[in-house]
């Protein structure tokens, strides 16, 4: 078990309907949750919607976590899930707004400021951006391992791939990454001798 | 290829640790001798922090809130022999999801509200309702909606379609 991993007792508690352990179980699993839904979906507003989404559903299904399994491994599909069901709600939106027969549309409020989601014009939005612009898995292997520091095997498990495939996914990741960062410095790239 | 070029490419997929300069690898035995080279690795480490940093950001979480919407708010216990005063877990006790109620209801102002006569050039077989000439309906959504406007095979019929 990893240092922030929640521990098997606090939702063993939780389950046998204990209303502080359930809080205490929303507080750990708030911040990763909201971590994975911004790596999936690059906008703060969008990734706040989809972890509410998936607190509600952690917390009617935990009667479902058998235990046989890590808990995170268990959130992580719910998040996941959650996260396709509103893939496809948002396909079906899009589908209908591309129509040739939608004449207008109104949507206010609908775009975050600028700056705000991973695409930020700012510099310290520019590596957002790029992360962005990588393949989902990418996405979820570079946090997991490079970023939040699990071993290739324990990312493995949480994504139900094989740790060979998550190695194979960091590489790319890291290289996508640092290639467009080092593009964004050539006045660093030319001073080599 | 000269050294630098060759570290250059290595760092693309070196460990972070390596490109901090610790270990004994090429990349940071380079890295802790060549001032540019270092000096691109240590702009790859702060990018790579910075973006940590913006997925590592959350705000406060009012757990309270959240369970109470999950499961509805505490209830006082009763003395009798009910489920809760026998030690019955309060989790078994289901509730019904509140979203499929509301995304019924949704569903039901849509279909009331959904096909609206905007333009009368012919009479209709109950009553003529007398529509505006010209450009489509501008509609406005309330806030926290979207609304699309349709326009449809006959001219006399347009459909607006609200979603959250």
């Amino acid at each position: 078990m990893t240092a922030t991993e929640i521990h098997p007792e606090l939702v063993r508690r939780a389950q046998q309907g204990d209303r502080e352990s359930l809080r205490a179980l929303v507080e750990a699993a708030y911040p990763k949750v909201r971590r994975w839904a911004l790596v999936r979906t690059g906008d703060p507003t969008e990734a706040d919607d989809l972890t509410q989404d998936v607190m509600i559903q952690m917390i009617r299904r935990l009667d479902g976590f058998q235990g046989s399994a890590r808990f995170d491994t268990w959130l992580y599909s719910v998040t996941r899930n959650a996260a396709t069901d509103r893939g496809r709600a948002d396909t079906r939106r899009a589908r209908i707004l591309q129509d040739p027969r939608t004449v207008e549309t109104l949507t206010p409020d609908a775009s975050p400021p600028p700056d705000e989601g991973l695409g930020g014009h700012d510099v310290a939005g520019r590596v957002r951006t790029l992360f962005r612009e990588l393949p989902l898995r990418q996405r979820e292997v570079f946090d997991l391992v490079e970023l939040q520091g699990l071993t290739s095997l324990e990312a493995a498990e949480r994504l139900g791939i094989e740790a060979v495939s998550v190695r194979a996914h960091l590489f790319r990741a890291r290289r996508a990454l640092r290639a467009r960062i080092l593009e964004a410095q050539p006045h660093l790239v030319e001073e080599a001798p | 290829m000269s050294d630098c070029a060759n570290v250059r490419d290595l760092m693309l997929e070196a460990e972070p640790a390596s490109l901090a300069g610790h270990g004994d690898d090429p990349v940071a035995t380079h890295l802790r001798t060549c001032a540019s080279c270092a000096a691109l690795a240590r702009t790859v480490l702060a990018e790579t922090a910075s973006l940590d940093r913006f997925l590592s950001a959350t705000g406060q979480v009012d757990a309270t809130a959240l369970v109470e919407a999950a499961l509805g708010p505490v209830e006082p216990r009763s003395t009798g022999s009910s489920p809760e005063s026998a030690g019955e877990p309060v989790l078994r006790r289901r509730i019904a999801p509140a979203f499929p109620r509301r995304w019924a209801a949704l569903a039901a102002a849509a279909a009331v509200a959904g096909l609206l006569f905007v333009r009368g050039d012919r009479p209709l077989p109950v009553k003529p309702i007398p529509g505006p000439q010209g450009p489509p309906p501008l509609v406005e959504a309330a806030p926290g909606q979207n609304v699309a406007v349709l326009a449809t095979g006959n001219p006399d019929i347009t459909v607006l379609w609200f979603y959250p």
